[in-house]
């Protein structure tokens, strides 16, 4: 196998954000990530059309997180606190650019959050799914991710659950397919990137050649039981999976319970 | 009246004889240990260092060059070696109040060890502290404490969302917060399907709206708490993670400092600080806190910044054996207590206490400071500000600012720190009188007086100790050790520093001059030791780099610029003798003073005087003539004379009364019509009997009459009439002695003003005889003729001015 530490074909990272909170951790790690792939970073605000139709009604109101206090909400007011908020992302994603020394864009799109996303990105790209609606908010949108990976099928995604040290340390589970090398390639890449520990699970028996800087833990089982025990006992920043193990596994609902951001590679 | 009898060359100069010197060269001479003839200056000294009580500080006496300083630096030196150790002070963080810094003492030699103890504390914090919170335990016992915040968010927003759902109502995040609508499967109802369903669904939905706005808000106040509870579990964590490796590392530093409570009880207050404070040694600002991103260089800073407050600021940590001796060349305010620097941050000055610089007062506590008098009174407030330090006993660091109120800006005000020193001053003798006369406090704060003499008596024993101070200065500065010729001149040439052939000057910096100048002489001839030439050669090189001024007047003389007849005789006319001082050196020359009279009305009008050109000295030595004149001739009858008295080609002040002799003889022969022999020169004082008395610059003023007479022609008859008092000062230059020797000029000890008009006009002076006449034909027999015949037309013209009143 060649040594492509570092330069898994270079391809633009896309992170698309659905909702409202504090963007800077999301966004520095996306630009960083997307440094370690030689990438470049381009970030879709996507307002959702629901608020839209809520504001439209006459009774429209906000409960303010601040103060608690219920507020009524207008069209208008909802005009002016979008545009805030997106102009804000839009320094925030500057800055986070900046700092990890690549390009970036941001792009607001007003819509549903699921099609805007895949009217947004292209073939190839990897794309980083984040939803910062608390888990209640919006109701029936549990699934999306799911559906969303499902449907973009010609790009890799990363469901996200950020944290302070969602580089801290890698797994890669190896299913022997293509999906399976470049998922191994991925993560050899962000490993080296961010000087993470790096684990290898072979869920096929197949032990491929890894580039010689890495050393990975590495562990062998068919039984897919596996994943999950590594899982609950030394959770990884980061999962990287062949897209159908994670079709096998469900990745989204990895990403719920143990705390992880899962990447699905094609 | 005596007939004037000239001195013989070995009264004009007290040779020190060099055979008599118990040495061949300096080179075999004990160095000295204690100054020449200042016993009573070094027993002052000895006195005011050993008195430890309030006020005995001391004021050190006496002329510049003096060896003053040397000397007590190096009496004081050796004193305070064997003394103890001072206490060491620093100033540290005060931990309760950051504006008030802490003062601490230490042991000696101790403060600089805890510096350093605290700086190594900070580094390894800095490692140890990132490495405590970066253990799986720690990120897992956290993870958990992040997770029950989470869990309480989301189950609290999960629930309240199925409640909503289960009611028709959506959930919806805003930029703002959180809102509520009605919904249709998974989305927003549109408004206008919303306005179509009948008014009992629509008034349901509504109200399902208000309650859940209801829960939301009650849900929402709910969070600050969950993030209270979430901070206050993650300070437990963190102090209890941070307190294990501060306490380890700490404890070091404790260990090292057992012996000292308060080192102790600051460690305590560093401990509790750090463990409060942990986040701030969590590098790049990845603590348990942090998001991972890299901290900007301006925060970078601010970090390096806040570890300034666990920093120790030695302020005194004497580093050699025994008491310190300080000497402040710049006695400003600050330079003795201390100040409070700032740096530029931001465009705002800030200051904390490693900003607090020590001052001498600091270095010299519990030792001695020696202070200049004359700096430190020319330094605003450097005076005022020493006094309030040593009258409280304590150094309390306060900017000019600060104490004259100038600025209310916050500033740290230092804890003071106790003061325990002896302050000695050195100064010259008119700084100590002023002070004790206007400065009432000044008495009270400097009890003790070392008065330096300048010279001293010349005896066989001060004469071997001045040799054996050549023989130290030599050693001292490393130059060539004086044959005894040498030394026996260079004796001689401190008598004439003296002015006095009796005494020694005991001004150590002339001599030190002398000696490397000489020594530069001896080295440019490769001789191994200074020898007379070389001390001569040093003192005429001197001499003609400086007398440029002293050249050009002989020359004046010389060529007839300055009228001074050195030959023949002359009524009224007499050569007085005047001096110059210029900076390092003092020279002589004769003066013309003549005098005119006339009938008048008894005063005698000094030019000088009348037109401002006179000093009070002179223009008292002026009015005595008078007295003498009034008292001497016809004292029964009013003196009705006028005169007047001139320093010709005098263009300067005239101060003192030494020509006064000179204006009488110029006076008595212009009364008596007598000539003045003009191959001679006057000086000396004189009082209303005729008594001539001593004057300064005997030397110079013979010299200079000398000079001139050389630079026309030395006839033998030439000479200078001095103060008998003043013959034992002599010290001649030796070309003048020579001249002596030869017969071809000579010095006349004066005791009388008779005993002078006699040898000036080559006529008695006569003294009154039984009949109460003076002999006809002497001067004062002619004088008082002359006086006489002014009387008696004074009578006329009274009588006359009567008969024209009555008639």
């Amino acid at each position: 196998m060649a040594d492509r530490t570092g330069d898994v074909g270079a391809r633009h990272v896309v992170v698309a954000i659905s909702g409202f909170g504090d963007l800077r951790p999301v966004l520095r790690q996306a630009a960083r990530f997307a440094a370690s792939l030689k990438a470049d970073l381009s970030a879709l605000l996507v307002e959702d059309e629901s608020l839209h139709r809520m504001a439209a009604f006459p009774f429209a109101g906000q409960v303010s997180l601040a103060t608690a206090q219920h507020m009524p909400m207008q069209a208008s007011d909802l005009e002016r606190e979008l545009l805030a908020f997106a102009r804000l992302a839009e320094r925030t994603m500057a800055e986070a650019a900046r700092e990890a020394g690549i390009t970036g864009r941001m792009q607001t799109i007003r819509g549903q959050f699921a099609a805007s996303v895949r009217g947004a990105v292209r073939p190839g790209d990897l794309v980083m799914l984040y939803a910062a609606s608390p888990p209640g908010a919006g109701g029936g949108r549990r699934g999306m991710a799911e559906a969303i990976l499902t449907e973009l099928s010609d790009c890799d995604v990363l469901l996200q659950s950020f944290s302070a040290d969602a580089t801290r340390s890698i797994a890669v589970c190896d299913d022997g397919t293509e999906a399976g090398r470049r998922a191994i390639e991925t993560g050899a890449a962000l490993a080296h990137a961010f000087a993470s520990q790096l684990t290898v699970i072979d869920v096929d028996h197949k032990i491929r050649d890894l580039p010689p800087q890495l050393t990975p833990r590495r562990t062998r089982d068919t039984d897919l039981s596996i994943v999950r025990s590594v899982l609950r006992q030394d959770t990884p920043s980061i999962l990287i999976l062949p897209a159908g193990l994670a079709g096998r596994i469900g990745a989204e609902p990895l990403v719920q319970t143990s705390g992880c951001a899962v990447l699905v590679v094609r | 009246m005596t007939e004037l009898v000239p001195l013989p060359a070995d009264e004009v100069y007290k040779a020190c004889d060099a055979a008599a010197l118990p040495f061949m060269t300096t080179a075999e001479l004990t160095p000295l240990d204690q100054p020449v003839g200042q016993a009573r200056a070094m027993a002052a000294l000895e006195f005011g260092a050993a008195m430890r009580r309030q006020g005995y500080n001391l004021f050190v006496l006496g002329q510049s060059g003096s060896g003053r300083f040397s000397i007590i630096s190096e009496h004081l030196r050796q004193r305070a070696a064997g003394e103890p150790r001072p206490q060491a002070w620093c100033y540290v963080h005060n931990f309760t109040d950051p504006g008030k810094p802490t003062a601490m003492d230490l042991p000696p030699g101790r403060a600089t060890g805890l510096r350093k103890a605290m700086e190594k504390l900070v580094q390894e914090l800095k490692a140890a502290l990132p490495a405590a919170f970066d253990t799986e335990e720690y990120r897992g016992r956290r993870q958990v404490i992040d997770e029950e915040l989470k869990r309480r968010h989301d189950t609290a927003f999960e629930q309240l969302g199925q409640k909503a759902m289960e009611r028709g109502v959506v959930l919806i995040r805003t930029p703002l917060g959180m809102g509520l609508a009605p919904v249709k499967g998974n989305e927003v109802m549109p408004p206008e399907e919303f306005a179509r369903l009948p008014q009992e669904e629509q008034t349901r939905l509504r109200e399902a709206m208000r309650e859940m706005q209801e829960e939301l808000e009650a849900t929402v106040a709910r969070i600050p708490q969950w993030q209270r509870e979430h901070r206050e579990a993650v300070r437990k964590l963190n102090e209890e993670v941070s307190s294990f490796a501060v306490r380890h590392l700490i404890g070091e530093v404790r260990a090292d400092f057992q012996d000292i409570p308060k080192a102790l009880a600051y460690l305590d207050e560093v401990e509790r600080d750090i463990v409060m404070n942990t986040d701030e040694f969590l590098a790049d600002g990845q603590g348990p806190t942090g998001d991972g991103t890299p901290t900007p260089d301006f925060a970078r800073d601010a970090d390096n910044h806040r570890y300034r407050r666990y920093r120790v600021n030695v302020v005194m940590d004497h580093e050699g054996a025994g008491a310190p001796v300080v000497f402040e060349d710049h006695p400003t305010h600050q330079a003795l207590v201390g100040r409070i620097e700032h740096v530029a941050r931001f465009g705002a000055l800030m200051t904390d206490f490693n900003l607090i610089k020590p001052g001498a007062l600091h270095r010299a506590n519990g030792g001695y400071l020696l202070l200049d008098a004359r700096r430190l009174l020319q330094n605003p407030y450097a005076w005022e500000s020493l006094k309030r330090a040593i009258r409280a006993r304590q150094i309390r660091i306060e900017s000019l600012e600060q104490l004259l109120a100038l600025a209310a800006t916050v500033s740290l005000e230092p804890g003071p720190i106790p003061l325990d020193l002896k302050v000695v001053l050195i100064g010259d003798r008119w700084i100590y009188y002023l002070l004790c006369q206007h400065d009432p406090e000044f008495s009270e704060l400097f009890k003790v007086a070392a008065d330096f003499e300048d010279d001293v008596e010349r005896t066989d024993q001060t004469t071997i100790q001045f040799a054996r101070l050549l023989a130290t200065l030599a050693g001292r500065h490393g130059l060539r050790h004086l044959d005894r010729a040498a030394a026996a001149l260079a004796i001689e040439q401190a008598a004439r520093s003296a002015g006095d052939g009796g005494r020694l000057s005991t001004r150590v910096r002339p001599i030190t001059e002398l000696l490397e100048e000489a020594d530069h002489l001896a080295a440019a001839r490769g001789s191994e030791r200074i020898e007379a030439a070389d001390i001569r050669g040093a003192l005429e090189a001197r001499r003609g780099r400086l007398d440029r001024l002293y050249r050009r007047a002989v020359d004046q003389i010389t060529e007839g610029t300055l009228l001074i007849d050195i030959a023949g005789n002359r009524i009224g006319q007499v050569n007085g003798l005047s001096v110059t001082s210029l900076g390092e050196i003092a020279f002589g020359r004769p003066v013309r003073i003549t005098a005119s009279v006339r009938f008048g009305r008894g005063n005698v009008v000094d030019i000088e005087r009348e037109v401002e050109l006179g000093g009070p000295l002179h223009s008292k030595g002026v009015l005595i003539l008078s007295g003498f004149l009034a008292g001497r001739y016809l004292p029964e009858k009013p003196l009705s004379l006028s005169a007047s008295l001139v320093f010709e080609q005098s263009y300067g002040g005239v101060e003192g009364d030494s020509a006064s002799s000179a204006e009488l003889y110029a006076l008595l022969s212009a009364l008596a019509g007598l000539p003045v022999r003009q191959d001679l020169a006057v000086t000396g004082s004189v009082n209303q009997h005729g008594e001539i008395q001593a004057i300064g610059g005997v030397n110079e003023k013979i010299e200079g009459f000398y000079d001139v007479c050389r630079a026309r022609k030395l006839t033998g008859s030439q000479g200078v009439l001095i103060p008998a008092a003043n013959a034992r000062h002599l010290m001649l230059r030796e070309d003048v002695v020579e001249a002596v020797r030869a017969g071809k000029f000579a010095v006349y000890p004066v005791r009388t003003i008779d005993d002078g008009i006699a040898l000036l006009c080559s006529t008695p002076a006569g003294e009154r005889g039984a009949d109460g006449v003076y002999p006809a034909g002497t001067v004062n027999g002619l004088v008082e003729k002359r006086i006489a015949a002014f009387a008696e037309a004074a009578g006329r013209l009274t009588a006359l001015a009567k008969g024209d009143r009555h008639g």
